[in-house]
């Protein structure tokens, strides 16, 4: 009997352990390097943003060279065609650096500079163009065919507005 | 993070150079367990280096099979299973068997339970996703937020060893163009983000000063090293950017050993 208990613990416990454990291992060396035949030119353009914003002084540099790496995500998701799964890796990319590298740096620029300043109206036209930026972002997003019906492109799409909503308003 | 469980979450990785985010910030902010990485880094590179001694068990073996022709013999029989009944039948063994099943029953009955409750919609199949891509996205996020040189020069180092998984990940099936945009990626962290941030490192502070410069250097050195190791072994569509990149680790590492000695 005691015997039994114990095999059937020993099972139980195996059977538990068995089914926590994940399926997924990391990508093959033909994945990834399908992968970075697929990215290598977005990754190099990141690569140079990612200088510029580094040499950049001030949050408002910062800012604007955030813009210009999210530019560089819209076009890539425009060349995304109608394929889902791109779409979706590339609206998260593009929803982190609004939300971690252009909405902070936005909102220490806004606290740091004020109107009347030297800075204001660069300030001031950087605000308005994000603004502008954001309707494209999800003009880029498909609405329609594959992707349009996508729950996971659905949910981009509103990680991309969520980002977005953290870009502070300008001060008046 | 402990460091106990960070040096065994690092023992635990596949490759030591591919550290989840929470893990590598813990070890960047820990001595003990840099150095601990560290020498992980170093024996995994000594490990793949490491001769094959000849076997003659194994030599014995290959020259039975090369003997033995491309014919199969003999087949296993489909129906062997059943030969367990009788072995199964003996005292004793239908009460494992049988504790085996239940044991099964009850945990799937369990997870039934837990997760059948409500209906489910299938999720959508998710795609693999480019970490290397990933991790470049979060440079230039982490580099947005870094308003120091200090801070910039420790996103840049993650950056170098982000490249250099990369590298070791697919050298043995890439092409030369493939591996040059490898080569372009590293020149570029090297040159226009390690050493231009080096050099902007304050002297307010040596003892700290001293210690990021000592660290990337290091850093670069087991770039060096694992890369050179790699050409050795490497096919010759990527041995001549695996050698490039040995050759911008290393003046990498000689020029911030300048400007190290400079600042002394």
């Amino acid at each position: 009997m005691k015997r039994s208990l114990l095999t059937l613990s020993f099972f139980a416990g195996l059977a538990a352990w068995a089914s926590a454990q994940s399926p997924s291992v990391g990508p093959s060396p033909a994945e990834e390097l399908k992968m970075l035949k697929a990215n290598g030119t977005l990754m190099e353009d990141l690569l140079g943003h990612g200088v510029r914003v580094a040499d950049a002084n001030t949050p408002l540099d910062r800012a604007e060279k955030c813009r210009d790496a999210s530019a560089s995500l819209k076009r890539a998701i425009e060349d995304a065609g109608d394929d889902p799964d791109r779409i979706v890796e590339l609206a998260e990319h593009l929803a982190a650096i609004i939300r971690d590298g252009l909405a902070p740096n936005l909102a220490t620029a806004r606290d740091q500079i004020h109107p009347g300043s030297q800075d204001y109206g660069r300030m001031s036209k950087l605000h308005t163009e994000v603004r502008q930026d954001f309707a494209l972002y999800q003009q880029a997003i498909p609405s329609d065919g594959k992707s349009g019906r996508s729950s996971r492109v659905k949910d981009a799409r509103q990680k991309l507005s969520e980002a977005g909503a953290r870009v502070p308003a300008m001060k008046e | 993070m402990k460091c106990e469980v960070a040096q065994n979450r690092l023992l635990a990785l596949s490759d030591p150079n591919r550290a989840p985010d929470e893990l590598r910030a813990h070890v960047s902010a820990c001595a003990g367990c840099r150095a601990f990485a560290a020498g992980v880094q170093k024996l995994d590179v000594l490990l793949a280096s490491l001769p094959v001694p000849p076997s003659p068990a194994k030599a014995a073996f290959l020259q039975r099979v090369a003997a033995a022709g491309p014919v199969i013999h003999v087949k296993p029989k489909r129906d062997s299973a059943v030969d367990l009944l009788p072995a199964f039948a003996r005292k004793g063994r239908w009460q494992y068997a049988s504790a085996g099943l239940a044991a099964a029953v009850l945990v799937a009955a369990g997870w039934f339970a837990l997760s059948g409750t409500k209906p489910q919609t299938k999720p959508e199949p998710m795609a693999r996703k480019h970490d290397l891509l990933n991790k470049q996205v979060q440079t230039v996020a982490s580099l947005a937020k870094a308003d120091t040189p200090p801070k910039r020069l420790d996103v840049w180092s993650g950056a170098a060893d982000d490249l250099r998984a990369e590298t070791k990940a697919i050298y043995k099936i890439a092409q030369d163009d493939e591996m040059k945009v490898l080569t372009r990626m590293l020149q570029k962290v090297i040159y226009e983000g390690l050493l231009k941030q080096a050099e902007l490192l304050p002297d307010a502070d040596p003892a700290e000063r001293q210690r990021l410069l000592t660290r990337t250097i290091a850093q670069l050195k087991a770039t060096e090293t694992e890369t050179a190791e790699l050409s050795k072994v490497a096919p010759p569509n990527s041995q001549k950017q695996l050698i490039r990149m040995t050759e911008i680790a290393r003046d990498g590492r000689t020029k911030l050993q300048t400007i190290l000695d400079k600042g002394a």
